[in-house]
C-alpha cells in the first residue's frame, strides 16, 4: 500500500492515500491518551466525547446541526492507549467538514452545562450497560486481574465515580495531552496532495503546543496459587456469562506473532477454533465461544468468554481447563498449524478492505512502532512461527491452574 | 451512479448471477441468496429458515463433515450467514484467487445437502442457546420481538425469525429436509460475486458448478399474507431486570416500490436521524428526558413491515409525558410541512449514505441484493432518485395517513 508519510515541524504526523475511485475522504487522528493518563475514571472518554459540545465559535446545537446537514460523521473512539477521532465526509461537502473537525479538536470549549448534561446520560447508560452479563462479567474480571491499575476499569468509568468530575478535570486533561507533537493523522480518499497540503497539513502546522509526557506504569499483577473464583448472582437469566483468563501480553512482546497463532487455534478462528469445535460443534452447548487476548501498550488480559444454559456451567468451565492443559501440554499439530498461518496471513487484507478502515489503521501502526512496511512484512512474522514457539508461549501464558473464573448466572448454575 | 461496474447474466436453470468489479482493494466476495425468510415458514415452524441456515455448515455430498468454515478458514477467507424474515444469505470474502473455493462449495450446499440426524440435533441445541442468549437474556430484543408480535395478528412478520422455543424444539428432520427441496434451488436464489474479479473469468467457473443442478420441480410456495384492520392501539408491557425503561411506537407502513416508503424514510431523518433531529432535540436536549431516541424504518422488506420510535428513559415516572412530546412532535408535522432545509437535510443524508455504503465492496453488494429481493437490483438507482424527488408536502401527508391511534402497537419495557 503505497501511502506517504509527512511530518510537520510541531511533530505532528501525517499519513495520506489517495484513492478516487469514490468521492469520499475520511480523516482519522490518533491522541495519546486514554483511561493510562486518567486523574479520574472516565476523563478521557468524556473528553474525546465533550469535543463536539461546543467550540470558541459554535455551540453544541450548531455542532450537532452542520453534522447532520453536511450528512459527515465525527467517530470518537477510545482505546485503553489512545483516543481516535474519524471525520467521514463527502468530496463536496470535503471544506466545510474539515472547518468543523479541526474546530473541535484544536479549539474545543467544554461548556458546563453541556457536561452536566453528558455525566447524566453517561450515569444513566452506564447504569444500563451494568445490567448486562457480559459487561458485568468482564468488569469484575479485569477487577481481579489489574486491581487498581487503569486497565482494571471499564473505559467508559463507573456510575458512582461520575459525581467528582469537574469542568477543570477535562480541561487539565485535554491541555495536557490534546497536542499537535504527538497526534497522527491520517487521510484516506478522493483528496489530491496539493488539497491535502493546503486544507489539512496547512491549518494543523499552525497549531503549537507539547504534550505532557505520559506516566507508563506497568500493571503490578497479584501472585494466584489456586482459581480465584467469583460467583455474581443474577436470577432473571436462563445462561450462564463465563469469563475465564488470566494475565496476557503487550504489544512490543517479542511472542506476539506466536499468541496470534495459538490463540487462533485454541479459541479465536471462529467456528474452527478448539474450543467452539468442542463445546459448540461437538456438544452443542454453547452458541457463542471465543479467546481472545489484548495487545496493549502495556500487558493486557488473555480470556476466555461462553455463554451457556446454567445447568451446564462447570461441565463447561471443566471443558475450558482441559483446553488450555492440552493446549499447554501438547502444543499444536502441524496440519492446526499451516491452517492458522494461511488464515492469518490470506485474511490480513480483509482488515483493510475499505478506505475507512485503512484511515483508522494507518495510525495505529504508527502507534505501536509497527513500521510503515508492516502490511508488507506481516507475512513473514507469521510464516516464521513454529510449533515449538507455539508451545512455549502456551507454557508461558496458559494459566490453567490458577485463572480468574468470573460466573454471572441465575443461582441454580453453580452446585 | 454506481462507482463500479454492475453486470448481470442468468443461467438456463433460473440462477441470476450479479457481478460487481471493483478493483480498489486485493478482496472479493461471494454471497448466494435464497429468496425464503421466516415470512414464508408454514404454521407452527417458526425458526425453520434459520435452523436449516445452521444446517448448512454441516457438510453436503462432496464436502461431508464439518468442514465448510474450516476449508474457506484455511484458504485465508471468513465465511458466515444470516436469515432474516424475507431471505437468506450465505457469503464468504476471500482473496480473489481462491473464488473458485467460494464456487464449488456453495454448489454443492445448495444440490447436496446431508442434513444428518445427529447434526440436526445438534444444531437445534446451539440455536436454543442462541435464543436464550440474543432475546430471553435480553430485555430490550425481547421487548422488540413481543411488539412485533403483537403489531401483526395475522401476518407471518409477527413470527421471531429465530423462532418460538416451542416451534423450534418441535421442527423435525423431515421438516428440513422438505423446506431446502422446497425453497433451495437455482430458480429461487441468485448469486453476488463482488470485488476484484473479471466477470469473464469468474462466469464460466460459476456455470460448470451451478449451471447443471436442477430448478424446483414446481415453484417455491409463496402464502397469501394479508393483515386485517387494525382496531385501537395495541399495547404490550414487558417487566424484566433493566435499568432504563424503554418506549417503543411501531406503526405499520408499506414497502418500496410503494412511495409512500420514501416520504417515510425522509420523515425518519427529520424525527429522529442524528443530534439534529426533532425528537432528539426535544427529548434528550431540551426536556432531558430520555437518554437516547431514534426512529427506524424498513423500506426494503418484502412486504410492509414497521416505522419504530424508540426511546430509553431516565425516569419509569416519565413514559407518559415522553409519549405525549413525541406525539405533538407528530402532529407538528401534521399541522405543518417542514421546512425546505430539513428536507434538503435528509437528502444530502440519503445521498452520503448512498455513497459510504460503496465504500465497502460486501456492504454495497448487500445493499443491491436487497434490491433484487424486491424483484430487481436495477431498481436501486431508481430507488435514489425517487427519494431526492421527496416534497416537504410527501412528508406531512405520510404522516397524516400512517401515524395514528389505530395504527399504533407500543411496547413499554419497565424495570421489575
Amino acid at each position: 500500500m503505497d501511502f506517504k508519510t509527512f511530518q510537520l515541524q510541531n511533530g505532528t504526523k501525517i499519513k495520506y492515500l489517495q484513492r478516487e475511485n469514490i468521492p469520499i475522504v475520511y480523516v482519522s487522528v490518533l491522541i495519546p491518551a486514554s483511561v493510562l493518563d486518567e486523574s479520574k475514571p472516565s476523563v478521557a472518554y468524556l473528553t474525546a466525547h465533550m469535543l463536539t459540545h461546543g467550540t470558541q465559535r459554535l455551540t453544541a446545537r450548531q455542532i450537532e446541526e452542520e453534522i447532520d446537514f453536511l450528512a459527515i460523521s465525527i467517530e470518537k473512539n477510545i482505546t485503553h492507549d489512545y483516543t481516535m477521532l474519524t471525520l467521514s465526509t463527502t468530496k463536496r461537502h470535503l471544506n466545510e467538514a474539515l472547518n468543523l473537525f479541526l474546530d473541535i479538536l484544536m479549539h474545543p470549549s467544554f461548556p458546563e452545562d453541556e457536561l452536566k448534561k453528558e455525566i447524566s446520560i453517561l450515569e444513566k447508560s452506564l447504569k444500563q450497560m451494568e445490567e448486562d452479563p457480559s459487561f458485568i462479567a468482564h468488569k469484575t474480571f479485569l477487577k481481579q486481574l489489574f486491581g487498581q491499575h487503569p486497565y482494571g476499569r471499564p473505559i467508559e468509568g463507573e456510575p458512582e465515580k461520575l459525581k467528582d468530575i469537574t469542568r477543570q478535570d477535562i480541561i487539565n486533561f485535554y491541555e495536557n495531552l490534546y497536542k499537535p507533537d504527538g497526534m497522527i493523522f491520517s487521510v484516506v480518499g478522493d483528496i489530491k496532495e496539493d488539497e491535502l497540503k493546503e486544507l489539512i497539513n496547512k491549518p494543523i502546522a499552525k497549531w503549537n503546543g507539547n504534550r505532557k509526557e505520559r506516566n507508563l506504569n506497568p500493571p503490578v499483577f497479584s501472585k494466584r496459587t489456586e482459581p480465584n473464583k467469583i460467583f455474581i448472582k443474577r436470577d432473571d437469566l436462563t445462561q450462564s456469562t463465563i469469563v475465564l483468563g488470566f494475565e496476557g501480553i503487550s504489544r512490543k512482546d517479542p511472542d506476539f506473532y506466536a499468541v496470534s497463532v495459538m490463540n487462533y487455534i485454541l479459541g479465536g478462528g471462529g467456528l474452527t477454533s478448539r474450543l467452539a469445535k468442542y463445546i459448540r460443534e461437538e456438544h452443542g452447548l454453547a452458541y457463542s465461544i471465543y479467546s481472545t487476548f489484548n495487545p496493549y501498550l502495556l500487558p493486557g488480559p488473555f480470556y476466555v468468554e461462553v455463554k451457556t444454559k446454567a445447568e451446564n456451567t462447570d461441565n463447561v468451565v471443566g471443558m475450558i481447563v482441559k483446553e488450555l492443559k492440552k493446549m499447554r501440554e501438547n502444543g499444536v499439530t502441524d496440519e492446526e498449524l499451516k491452517e492458522a498461518k494461511a488464515f492469518l496471513i490470506g485474511s490480513f487484507p480483509l482488515r483493510i478492505d475499505t478506505m475507512k478502515k485503512i484511515s483508522e489503521f494507518l495510525p495505529v501502526i504508527e502507534f505501536y512502532n509497527l513500521g510503515d512496511d508492516y502490511i508488507k512484512k506481516y507475512p513473514e512474522y507469521i510464516e516464521k512461527i513454529t510449533a515449538k514457539d507455539i508451545k512455549k508461549v502456551a507454557d508461558r501464558l496458559l494459566n490453567s491452574s490458577s485463572y480468574i473464573l468470573v460466573i454471572v448466572a441465575p443461582s441454580n448454575a453453580v452446585k | 451512479m454506481a462507482f463500479c461496474e454492475v453486470k448481470e447474466k442468468v443461467l438456463k436453470n433460473g440462477l441470476k448471477i450479479i457481478f460487481i468489479e471493483d478493483h480498489s482493494s486485493p478482496v472479493s466476495t461471494f454471497q448466494v441468496w435464497y429468496k425464503v425468510g421466516s415470512m414464508d415458514e408454514p404454521e407452527g415452524k417458526s425458526g425453520i429458515s434459520h435452523l436449516l441456515e445452521h444446517l448448512m455448515f454441516r457438510g453436503s455430498r462432496n464436502y461431508p463433515g464439518n468442514v465448510f468454515s474450516k476449508i474457506i478458514q484455511s484458504q485465508g477467507g471468513i465465511d458466515n450467514a444470516f436469515t432474516t424474515k424475507d431471505y437468506t444469505v450465505y457469503f464468504q470474502k476471500l482473496s480473489p484467487s481462491k473464488i473458485q473455493t467460494s464456487i464449488s462449495l456453495e454448489a454443492d450446499r445448495m444440490a447436496n445437502l446431508l442434513l444428518l440426524p445427529e447434526d440436526f440435533e445438534l444444531e437445534k441445541k446451539i440455536v436454543l442457546e442462541e435464543r436464550r442468549q440474543r432475546y430471553d437474556d435480553d430485555p430490550e430484543s425481547l421487548m422488540f420481538e413481543e411488539v412485533i408480535s403483537v403489531a401483526f395478528k395475522n401476518h407471518s412478520y409477527r413470527k421471531p425469525v429465530i423462532g418460538w422455543i416451542e416451534d423450534i424444539q418441535s421442527i423435525t428432520l423431515d421438516d428440513v429436509k422438505n423446506y431446502y427441496h422446497e425453497y433451495y434451488c437455482p430458480n429461487n436464489a441468485f448469486i453476488i460475486v463482488a470485488g476484484d474479479i473479471k466477470q469473464k473469468e469468474v462466469i464460466g467457473q460459476i456455470k460448470e458448478k451451478f449451471e447443471n443442478i436442477p430448478s424446483c420441480k414446481i415453484n417455491p410456495p409463496r402464502k397469501n399474507l394479508y393483515e386485517p384492520e387494525q382496531y385501537g392501539e395495541r399495547r404490550v408491557i414487558l417487566k424484566k431486570q433493566t435499568h432504563l425503561p424503554m418506549l417503543v411506537m411501531a406503526y405499520k407502513v408499506p414497502a418500496y416500490p410503494q412511495k409512500d416508503s420514501l416520504s417515510l424514510e425522509v420523515l425518519s431523518t427529520i424525527m429522529g436521524e442524528g443530534k439534529s433531529s426533532r425528537l432528539y432535540r426535544k427529548l434528550v436536549i431540551e426536556k432531558a428526558l430520555v437518554v437516547d431516541v431514534s426512529t427506524g424504518n424498513s423500506p426494503l422488506s418484502r412486504d410492509g413491515f414497521l416505522f419504530f420510535i424508540v426511546a430509553s428513559l431516565k425516569d419509569v415516572e416519565k413514559i407518559d409525558e415522553v409519549r405525549k412530546i413525541i406525539e405533538e412532535e407528530i402532529d407538528r408535522i401534521k399541522n405543518e410541512q417542514p421546512s425546505e432545509k430539513e428536507i434538503e437535510k435528509a437528502k444530502n443524508q440519503v445521498e452520503a449514505s448512498f455513497l459510504f455504503n460503496q465504500d465497502s465492496v460486501f456492504g454495497y453488494a448487500l445493499y443491491l441484493g436487497r434490491f433484487e429481493i424486491l424483484g430487481d437490483w436495477k431498481m436501486i438507482d431508481r430507488y435514489r432518485e425517487e427519494i431526492i424527488k421527496v416534497q416537504s408536502e410527501d412528508v406531512q401527508n405520510v404522516t397524516k395517513k400512517y401515524f395514528n391511534f389505530n395504527n399504533l402497537s407500543i411496547g413499554v419495557l419497565l424495570p421489575r
